[in-house]
């Protein structure tokens, strides 16, 4: 920090003194730093305090490793986190690299303000195959690299199972269609009780009285529908957009989309899941999950620490239903990103490359916090999840798609989750989706 | 300023006086003056000019016109915005005077306690966002301490901010509950301002205290209700932090009032030009409101003069 500062004033010396004409901007080149002998302080932000401490490690690896290069690693909640990268990038006090998000890459790329990173040697072939290309803008640079593999699993309540009489190997191979649910519906009846203790399965059911739903909801979701409705949907052959990530042309009006949300909202309708406004009304899934009020979830693999870490719970994993497409998940990874406004590019570049790159990636995965794009470190996180008793194989099983990213994501979206809303609440049909995805893909033309 | 040091010097000195006095003045004026002028006017200035162009945080944005004011007529979502606001003014303003009101009276007549009258204050103490988180907590609608005090007194559970009918009103309840001590601690302060001696002589014509609350205490309270009511409103419209904390604008667009519309389509959507077009629309109609108000209340007058 403080070589920056003496930087800054030395500059705002040589401009007073009208000598800096000819020179270049700070993006032009490396400049200063490497070569010249000065030590550089980059910053390094992310927004999950779960993975602050791997990422630490690894920035004090990497300062090893480049003894001229320092690294603050910062961290801030979500809202704050972006407001602050944002307003930084404007006001220039951004961070140089900093943790990057799928919905916001696209407009950071469109903006320019973010760095490409293709003079950087990079094995792609290293990562789990689809991933990298997340962090490929729209004008066919490469951005960034992606660290996680966000994948996701059916979490169930290992206790109120034992209750239904049911097994983990019972869950192992459930299947689904969009008509009558499948054998995965048939579990999630059996295991929603009501007050009076009668199964979701059996004679006498009240739904208006659940005490345990046998699947649990978390919020209508937006586009992506990640870890929600996603899985299903896609397992009965939809896919998101068709065309490029620029001019993406949305398939919301396909009826195996609209087919399978009709399912996904009678799931609450017959009271085996909660309806959106009691799922919407509270303290958030989990916290209801951890209180044995949902006998099973869906959710993704970065948050199997903190479903163990419940108190009065034992969780199990399992794989997510078979659809008639087959087993299917949705991934996402996160990416770090350089920012334009950074003073150090090459060195920020470095550190980019490195914390997605094998020796930090190797650091991360022994956290057991998240599951690693790169290949060579999965058996690491494998294995620490498994020292915390967590089995992440049923993660990998399905195949996997990944979200759009995609411009004007913010503004598609401010169409399609008050859209998804209304439909959960019941006050709109699934034909509504047909003028939803009209006025998303006008957005595109 | 403009006078010469002679000029000055030969000033009498009660005039030297009246002019160190108004440095004096300007001295301690300037530091909120100082912030007046960088963090208020100068951004207002600016957001005007913004709701003429495109900008959009990263560039300098072109001039479109009166392009932003014409998106807002046909802007559904504003509309809706505008509407559950008023909703929510409504309820949470006329909700909030009158219970304050009430604690008021009740902090004159009964509870001369300090430590009764400083708990009043307490909620008004917690920051807004941890405000929200509490009542998110104890209104959960399977874990809640209220569905559950709900569902064993035999009455249904309810999806507090869950559902589209209800969701306004909660906010609007958690607000009330959080300000109305602060509220009641501004009116008792009037209270305590009206002389004894008229409550003294409503009582010897025999005035019940009931009528003396609507005859004495009601009247003479019109400034400071009147100040009350205009602070209070413009802080109501200005709700943002429940909503950002609970609902994020919904079930579909229940509780998306216009504070948070147009955060929302600033920060998350970097459209600042036309969020700024709204919030000057907003100022027009806070302007409106808050003049017609001091003219209906008569604010500037009192009746004990």
């Amino acid at each position: 920090m403080k070589w920056r500062k003496s930087a800054a004033v030395a500059a705002a010396a040589l401009t007073a003194a009208g000598v800096l004409a000819g020179c270049g901007s700070s993006d032009s080149g490396s400049g200063s730093g490497s070569g010249s002998g000065g030590k550089v302080d980059l910053s390094y932000w992310l927004w999950d305090a779960n993975q602050q401490p791997g990422y630490q490690k690894c920035a004090d690896a990497f300062t090893a490793a480049n003894p001229n290069i320092s690294v603050t690693v910062k961290q801030y909640g979500w809202d704050d986190y972006w407001s602050s990268i944002t307003t930084g990038l404007v006001s220039g006090t951004a961070p140089d690299v900093f943790t990057n998000h799928a919905s916001y890459f696209p407009t950071f790329v469109d903006k320019h303000q973010i760095l490409p990173i293709d003079d950087e040697q990079v094995d792609l072939s290293a990562y789990r195959a689809g991933l990298p290309e997340l962090w490929v803008g729209t004008d066919g640079k490469r951005y960034g690299l992606p660290k996680d593999n966000g994948l996701v699993g059916l979490y169930a309540n290992a206790g109120l199972l034992e209750k239904a009489g049911k097994t983990a190997a019972d869950l192992a191979n459930l299947t689904w269609n969009p008509t009558d649910g499948g054998t995965f519906e048939q579990l999630i009846a059996h295991l929603t009780v009501d007050k009076a203790g009668k199964r979701g399965d059996e004679a006498g059911f009240d739904k208006t009285k659940v005490e345990v739903y046998g699947l649990g909801l978390n919020g209508a979701g937006d586009g992506s529908g990640e870890s929600i409705w996603a899985q299903y949907a896609l397992s009965n052959g939809w896919t998101y957009y068709s065309g490029s990530t620029s001019k993406p042309v949305f398939n919301y009006n396909d009826p195996k989309f609209t087919d399978t949300m009709k399912w996904f909202r009678g799931l609450s309708d017959k009271g085996f899941m909660p309806s959106l406004k009691v799922a919407s009304s509270g303290i958030g899934m989990q916290a209801s999950y951890g209180a044995g009020k949902y006998a099973m979830t869906t959710d993704g693999v970065w948050s199997a620490k903190s479903y163990f870490e419940l108190k009065d719970v034992k969780t199990t994993i399992a794989p997510l239903p078979t659809g008639p497409a087959g087993r299917q998940s949705t991934t996402n990874a996160l990416g770090d990103a350089v920012t334009a406004t950074t003073k150090h590019p090459a060195e920020a570049k470095k550190l980019l490359v490195f914390l997605g790159g094998k020796d930090c990636q190797s650091i991360v995965a022994k956290e057991g916090v998240v599951l690693p794009a790169i290949t060579s470190a999965i058996e690491e996180a494998k294995a620490t999840f498994k020292t915390n008793g967590i089995d992440i194989q049923p993660f990998l099983e399905p195949k996997t798609s990944i979200e759009p990213v995609v411009p004007n994501w913010a503004d598609a979206m401010a169409i399609f989750k008050p859209a998804m809303e209304a439909f959960l609440n019941g006050q709109t049909q699934a034909d509504s989706f047909v003028g939803v995805n009209d006025q998303i893909n006008a957005l595109y033309k | 300023m403009t006078l010469t040091s002679t000029a000055r010097r030969l000033r009498r000195p009660m005039f030297r006086e009246r002019r160190r006095e108004t440095w004096y003045a300007i001295a301690f004026v300037a530091p909120a003056a100082i912030g007046f002028v960088v963090f208020y006017l100068f951004p207002a200035i600016r957001g005007v000019w913004l709701s003429f162009t495109d900008y959009d945080l990263f560039s300098s944005g072109e001039f479109v016109g009166g392009a932003n004011y014409a998106q807002i007529v046909d802007d559904k979502v504003f509309w809706n915005a505008l509407l559950v606001t008023a909703e929510y003014v409504v309820v949470n303003i006329g909700l909030q005077t009158a219970v304050a009101l009430l604690m008021a009276v009740l902090m004159q007549r009964l509870a001369k306690s300090l430590v009764i009258r400083g708990i009043l204050l307490v909620p008004y103490m917690v920051s807004g966002v941890v405000v929200a988180l509490l009542w998110q907590w104890l209104l959960d609608y399977q874990i809640g301490i209220v569905n559950n005090a709900l569902d064993f007194v035999g009455l249904p559970r309810q999806s507090f901010f869950g559902d589209p009918a209800l969701a306004i009103l909660t906010v609007a309840f958690i607000n009330v509950w959080k300000s109305m001590g602060y509220t009641a601690l501004l009116l008792f302060a009037g209270l305590q301002a009206i002389p004894k001696d008229v409550y003294e002589a409503a009582a010897i014509d025999g005035a019940s205290e009931a009528k003396a609350f609507w005859r004495v205490s009601l009247p003479l309270l019109r400034p400071v209700l009147a100040l009350v009511l205009i602070v209070s409103l413009i802080g109501s419209f200005q709700i943002f932090d429940t909503i950002a904390v609970t609902t994020k604008g919904g079930p579909v667009n229940a509780t998306r009032v216009i504070y948070y519309y147009i955060y929302d389509l600033a920060f998350n959507r970097y459209d600042f030009g036309y969020a700024s077009a709204i919030a000057l629309v907003l100022f027009a109609i806070l302007l409106g409101v808050t003049l017609i108000q001091l003219r209906l209340t008569r604010a500037n007058k009192s009746d004990l003069a």
